[in-house]
């Protein structure tokens, strides 16, 4: 459940630290941003001497959140934090690696690049 | 099309008839299995439908030349043969949409895999993809079994490479009722698309976006994180219960 002015941890080596929501891509007027959506951010914290800088408005794909998520055969998963991956328009990740543990539904929802960088997959 | 439904029904034909049955009854394979039973089914009923004409004719053939009965038993299975394959002609022309059904039911086993490995690096080769590089992964992955990394020379050459591969999936679907399509991502940008069909996941990169991302040490590399993926799925499997059971552990030992 990550609406505006959520903060995010950054699942990637983009240069960027720490997130904060400021839309949700999607409806009109849609309140709460899941795994696997994407969202208009602003980079708060950036690693100093990257291509990323603070107050950057990026997009973003959440893939990590401590709210939980269910699956079909009852599987309920449910991480510590709230994390999103930086993407550019065109979906492309802007970091080159991926750091920690991503749900297999952001294969569904054509994120395969992001899966295929990613060290393992839930 | 044709030769595939040829094929099945043949198979159902052999089946049924009594003197193919111990020796074709083994060789099926799993994939066919249950696609199978429907086959026969709707074979079955022509095929005895034909027999009943076979046997009348030759009953009234019988009758008239009246004195060769043991010959007439042994032609019977042969006269059954020759109708068999005069039903697959009938089939082949007559019905065109039963045969096309048949074919949807054998093709949905097949096409569980949209994308062969070896089709892909056919295709790979056939539209000049610059250094392919096949790495196996079910080591290192649950969700892939293959990833085919593959350069093209620029935008354009990364579409037509996705392209190329599209064409083939409906290619090979041709005539089936439903298209089964891989996912295709980032085909506006043409940088880096993912064509994901399953156990095959083929990554055609630029030049710029091959070297920035680097997905073969990524994969090749990653033998030493199995071990730490084994403990993540440890931990995961024993959630709550995990303490309980580390201070039983204790007590007994």
């Amino acid at each position: 459940m990550i609406q505006p002015q959520s903060h995010l941890n950054v699942a990637d080596n983009s240069g960027a630290r720490e997130l904060m929501c400021i839309r949700i891509i999607g409806a009109s007027n849609r309140r709460y941003a899941h795994i696997g959506d994407v969202i208009v951010a602003v980079i708060k914290e950036a690693v100093p001497n990257t291509p990323l800088e603070r107050s950057e408005v990026i997009r973003a794909v959440i893939v990590r959140t401590c709210k939980e998520l269910k699956r079909e055969n009852g599987m309920i998963i449910r991480y510590d934090d709230n994390a999103a991956v930086v993407i550019d328009q065109e979906g492309n990740p802007k970091g080159t690696r991926i750091f920690g543990a991503i749900a297999r539904e952001l294969r569904q929802l054509n994120f395969t690049k992001i899966v295929s960088l990613a060290p393992e997959v839930l | 099309m044709a030769l595939s439904t040829s094929r099945t029904l043949l198979r159902s034909f052999a089946s049924l008839s009594p003197f193919a049955r111990c020796s074709n009854s083994t060789s099926y394979g799993d994939s066919l299995w249950s696609s199978e039973p429907r086959a026969i089914f709707k074979g079955g009923s022509y095929f005895l439908a034909q027999r009943k004409l076979s046997s009348t004719s030759v009953l009234s053939l019988g009758s008239i030349e009246g004195a060769f009965p043991c010959e007439l038993m042994s032609t019977k299975p042969l006269v059954v043969s020759d109708r068999n394959i005069a039903l697959l002609q009938e089939w082949k022309l007559g019905f065109p949409s039963l045969s096309r059904a048949l074919y949807c039911s054998t093709a949905d086993f097949k096409k569980n895999e949209l994308l062969e490995l070896q089709e892909v690096e056919k295709v790979l080769s056939d539209v000049r993809a610059d250094n392919v590089k096949v790495i196996p992964v079910q080591k290192h992955c649950a969700w892939a079994d293959f990833m085919v990394i593959a350069t093209g020379r620029s935008t354009w050459h990364v579409k037509n490479i996705a392209q190329a591969l599209i064409y083939k999936v409906k290619q090979k679907q041709k005539g089936a009722q439903r298209l089964m399509l891989p996912s295709v991502e980032g085909q506006e940008g043409g940088k880096w698309i993912v064509i994901d069909s399953g156990k095959v996941v083929v990554h055609a990169l630029d030049e710029k976006a091959r070297d920035y991302y680097s997905l073969e040490s990524l994969w090749t590399t990653g033998t030493s994180e199995k071990e730490p993926i084994q403990d993540l799925e440890k931990a995961l499997v024993k959630i709550r219960r995990k303490n309980n059971s580390k201070k039983q552990a204790k007590k007994s030992a």
